[in-house]
């Protein structure tokens, strides 16, 4: 969803592999093009499997494709 | 001035294959339905006979419909595979429509409460599943586009 703490640099990564496109990203990873630009839009967090398989095709950490915005000290709690 | 480098966007994907099924499915659901409850009240109790040869045209001409726009669809496009993506959708879909077909039960049951007769209650838990069936194609469609 686009409210995601979850932010990502696919597209900054797909442009520095050549200009990979979604299609041959999907490809790569398994998922359908619809979803890697779903991901890519903040509209979809993917799986950790698919996350790193993401990351994998690109050759980079987990770390370098997504980032967590973590919520601040103590907002989980009441 | 940025330093970053100008990264075109890459188009919006268009409809995907199970979009336009998910379409298809809900106008088909709204026009035959639609048609069905209108000449099942028209028709009312009392009627059992017509009302069972309506009802079987009703599915049989659903499943043609089905058949022939999925058909023509796939010759078009070639369906995508199915990923966790949709996966997802679906389960968050069937969600919201599993509490429209409870709420709906809860109705017939009101209506069987009520003592109106068979025929009303048949058709307000007729009422209920393609309600529910309804909202699961329109969740879909919503996730797909907004995102899950």
């Amino acid at each position: 969803m686009s409210g995601s703490r979850i932010r990502n640099h696919i597209r900054a990564l797909r442009f520095a592999a050549g200009e990979m496109t979604q299609q041959q990203l999907a490809d790569q990873v398994g998922v359908t093009r619809q979803t890697i630009n779903a991901i890519e839009g903040g509209k979809y967090s993917p799986t950790l499997e698919v996350a790193f398989e993401i990351a994998g095709a690109f050759g980079v950490p987990l770390g370098q494709v997504f980032e967590y915005d973590l919520p601040a000290a103590g907002a989980h709690k009441r | 001035m940025s330093n970053k480098p100008v990264i075109a966007d890459e188009p919006t994907p268009g409809l995907s294959f199970k979009e336009k099924s998910l379409w298809v499915t809900a106008a088909s659901i709204l026009a035959i339905y639609g048609y069905y409850f209108w000449r099942a009240v028209e028709l009312g109790d009392g009627h059992p006979g017509e009302l069972g040869v309506l009802f079987a045209g009703v599915v049989i001409v659903m499943i043609i419909v089905q058949a022939v726009v999925h058909a023509a669809l796939a010759i078009h496009q070639r369906p995508e595979r199915t990923d966790e993506r949709d996966r997802q959708v679906a389960q968050k879909a069937a969600r919201n429509a599993y509490y429209v077909l409870v709420s709906g039960v809860w109705g017939a049951l009101g209506v069987a409460a009520l003592s109106l007769g068979t025929f009303w209650c048949a058709h307000a838990a007729l009422l209920a599943i393609v309600i529910a069936e309804l909202v699961h194609c329109g969740s879909q469609l919503v996730y797909y586009r907004r995102g899950a």
